[in-house]
């Protein structure tokens, strides 16, 4: 079978999609794509339930990027609809904006206390600006710091502990940069210039990225079970493969943990079916106080569904990641131990001829939708470059 | 609705069926996977449950006491919901992308309303000694990519009877035919791709190379020293075929034809393996045979006596093309003919 392909694509989320199609449609490449899963579109599945209400598989996917060629090349295989995320935090059963913002500071604070302390973060570092709870700590005013410790201890600390299992200071930076405190009375969760929700939702995107006669894919076929690894080969049910390979699986899986797992977190969902329009006022809330979730999604906002009398919220329950009993892995853990196991693993692949590791669990890094899809559109870049002067 | 059911009979095959059952995973919602766990020793059983677990609604566990190849054929099929039948065998498998082109096709004429009594697709023979293979297909014979009927059909080279493994039935079409293979039972394939035939009106060709016979463990029951061991179940078998096939009137020469060429060969097969285990016993019961077909039929009898010489070079399938070879010599030998 192998013979009949350039290609070889390990994975069918955005990293597998997007390059399988790309190599498909620009090197003009017969792309065999295998998933282990039995859909498409990765952790980006979505799917209609019984009551007919789309839902996100593996927890909330909302659209966003300041990459134009991310989003023209997207717009290609949908339309948009108009979304614009907006996450509220329950802090004691009050609701406020998160990234905790101008309004939430208003919210919190008596209005000539929070006047003040607004006036401070703006000269201090500027209408429109992200600051993040560090760089607030570090701060000598006190009404600064006042604030830095409300939002650790109401917004970033337990929330935290409830998603990544530790403490804070064991959390990496590029982690904690990601719960920002923004200067400004805009409530979105995310600033950047293109955002929205796939029109027919994630997989209808990913069924139109793959639908080229060149891409033959195939669901329900786990790499473990059909590739093997020998003297620098790669083997696809037994028969040498000599094209292009891409991996967008987790790498550790790939030789058997031979070196021990790559830590992960997971997440576990409970989704919940009430008999009302709306449960809640937005997307997503977060408890950032109490509850053993650290977030409910209602669906309905994101994609838009019209329905009276009925909606789906889902729990997020994190935990540690085991590998067993189907368990996904989500996130992986950024210290500097695990990123030396990593590249442990990496180096097995390096003699490799023509293979190429892309995604967050082949190079063990956090990517958003758009940051792979960016990273993607490069690879092919590269190899379609390369291609071209042979 | 489901297009094709895969019955996987297994027998002690822990060790390589899950290489099986992966590669019809891919067929997803569109197939149905019965894994027959044909009262096993070992952990086909609890394998069989696994994936059965794993998989919902696409894989179904049965377990059974042990009654061999054949009634693993005839539990799948009492239990195929498909609207197609294809029996994998547990230690061969199928090529993953060309069984969707297969499934797509089947939709598509079954959307059409022309869906046919019977596919047909190449198979691979997958040598482990020298990891050479070769393909057996049909495009010299078969019209492709459309349906046809038997009038169509050109003339097989015997190293290209339709065994099992080139074969996809329409399942009711299966159950109408009433065949029912034999417990404890070794080739029954042979049943298998022989009594349903005059049932069938139209055929499909895809050259696609679809089925992946894996040969050359030492176990398998195409090797000859086990076949003669095992020459009673040939006979067994022979019977049930003249039994279908005497007094059949059939209005298709070709069909008629071919069915008389599967028929003598398998006669030849039964007469020689008689003849190399040199036992007095095996001798009477070929002569049995002979008159057994004689009481049954006189004329299919008389057709058969004077096609078997012409005939006897030219085994199918299981039997292998190295143990064609293999009697062909000796035929020679004991015969002296040639």
């Amino acid at each position: 079978m192998s013979s009949a392909y350039d290609c070889l694509v390990i994975g069918c989320g955005f990293a597998g999609a997007v390059i399988g199609r790309e190599l498909a449609e620009r090197a003009g490449k017969k792309v065999l794509i295998i998933e282990k899963r039995s859909h498409i579109g990765g952790n980006a599945y979505d799917f209609t339930n019984n009551d007919g209400i789309l839902l996100h598989k593996y927890g909330p996917h909302i659209f966003h990027t300041n990459f134009k060629r991310v989003f023209d090349y997207l717009s290609r295989f949908t339309q948009w609809r108009d979304y614009s995320h907006e996450v509220l935090a329950n802090v004691y059963g009050r609701l406020i904006p998160v990234p905790f913002n101008l309004n939430s500071l208003y919210m919190t604070f008596e209005p000539h206390k929070a006047k003040k302390v607004e006036e401070k973060l703006i000269f201090t570092f500027g209408l429109n600006k992200k600051v993040t709870i560090g760089e607030l700590k570090a701060q000598t005013d006190d009404d600064l710091v006042e604030l830095a410790d409300y939002v650790y201890k109401n917004i970033f600390l337990y929330y935290t502990q409830k998603q990544w299992g530790t403490s804070p200071e064991h959390v990496d930076p590029s982690v904690t940069a990601r719960v920002p405190i923004l200067i400004s009375h805009d409530n979105r969760y995310f600033q950047d210039t293109y955002q929205g929700m796939p029109a027919n939702g994630y997989t209808s995107l990913f069924e139109n990225i793959l639908n080229h006669p060149d891409i033959t894919l195939l669901l329900n076929y786990d790499a473990v079970s059909h590739i093997k690894m020998k003297d620098d080969k790669v083997f696809l049910d037994d028969e040498e493969f000599t094209g292009t390979i891409i991996y967008t699986g987790a790498i550790d899986e790939l030789f058997s943990c031979c070196f021990g797992p790559l830590p992960y977190r997971t997440l576990d969902f409970e989704f919940e079916t009430h008999d009302v329009e709306w449960y809640q006022e937005k997307g997503t809330i977060n408890y950032t106080v109490d509850m053993p979730y650290t977030r409910i999604t209602e669906f309905k906002h994101l994609t838009g569904q019209v329905l009276s009398n009925r909606t789906v919220i889902m729990k997020e329950y994190p935990g540690e990641y085991t590998g067993k009993n189907g368990q996904i892995p989500y996130y992986a853990i950024l210290n500097n131990k695990n990123v030396e196991l990593y590249q442990k693993y990496k180096q097995r692949t390096d003699s490799l001829n023509d293979f190429h590791l892309l995604g967050r669990l082949a190079e063990y890094k956090y990517y958003n939708m758009d940051a792979i899809v960016e990273r993607a559109l490069a690879l092919a870049d590269q190899l379609c470059c390369k291609e071209g002067k042979e | 609705m489901k297009i094709v059911t895969f019955a996987v009979p297994c027998y002690n095959s822990s060790a390589y069926m899950k290489k099986c059952i992966e590669t019809l995973l891919p067929g997803g919602e569109d197939v149905e996977i019965i894994l027959i766990n044909d009262g096993s020793s070992d952990d086909t059983g609890k394998i069989a449950d696994e994936y059965a677990s794993q998989y919902p609604g696409l894989v179904k566990a049965i377990h059974q006491e042990n009654g061999g190849h054949g009634e693993g054929v005839n539990t799948g099929l009492k239990n195929a919901s498909g609207m197609y039948y294809k029996v994998v065998d547990s230690d061969d498998w199928l090529d993953a992308p060309g069984m969707l082109k297969v499934i797509e096709t089947l939709k598509q004429l079954i959307n059409s309303g022309k869906n046919p009594d019977m596919m047909i697709c190449n198979y691979v023979y997958e040598h482990a000694e020298d990891n050479t293979r070769h393909i057996v297909n049909y495009t010299n014979v078969l019209p492709e990519n459309r349906i046809f009927t038997w009038e169509e059909v050109g003339s097989f080279k015997p190293s290209q009877y339709l065994l099992m493994h080139s074969v996809i039935y329409n399942t009711e079409l299966l159950r109408k035919s009433g065949m029912v293979l034999p417990k404890h039972t070794f080739y029954v394939d042979n049943i298998f791709v022989f009594q349903p035939l005059p049932y069938v009106k139209t055929l499909y060709y895809m050259d696609i190379d679809l089925y992946r016979y894996f040969i050359g463990r030492s176990d398998q029951s195409v090797n000859e020293q086990v076949m003669i061991k095992r020459i009673d179940q040939q006979y067994r078998v022979t019977r049930i075929m003249i039994d279908s096939f005497s007094q059949l009137k059939l209005p298709d020469k070709k069909l008629d034809q071919y069915m008389l060429n599967y028929l003598s060969v398998m006669m030849a097969i039964s007469s020689v393996l008689s003849v190399i285990s040199g036992l007095k016993e095996n001798l009477e019961k070929k002569a049995e045979l002979w008159s057994y077909l004689k009481s049954k039929d006189e004329k299919l009898y008389i057709r058969l006596r004077y096609h078997l010489l012409g005939r006897i070079s030219n085994l199918p399938g299981r039997a292998g093309r190295k143990l064609t070879v293999y009697l062909y010599r000796l035929l020679r030998r004991k015969y002296k003919f040639n």
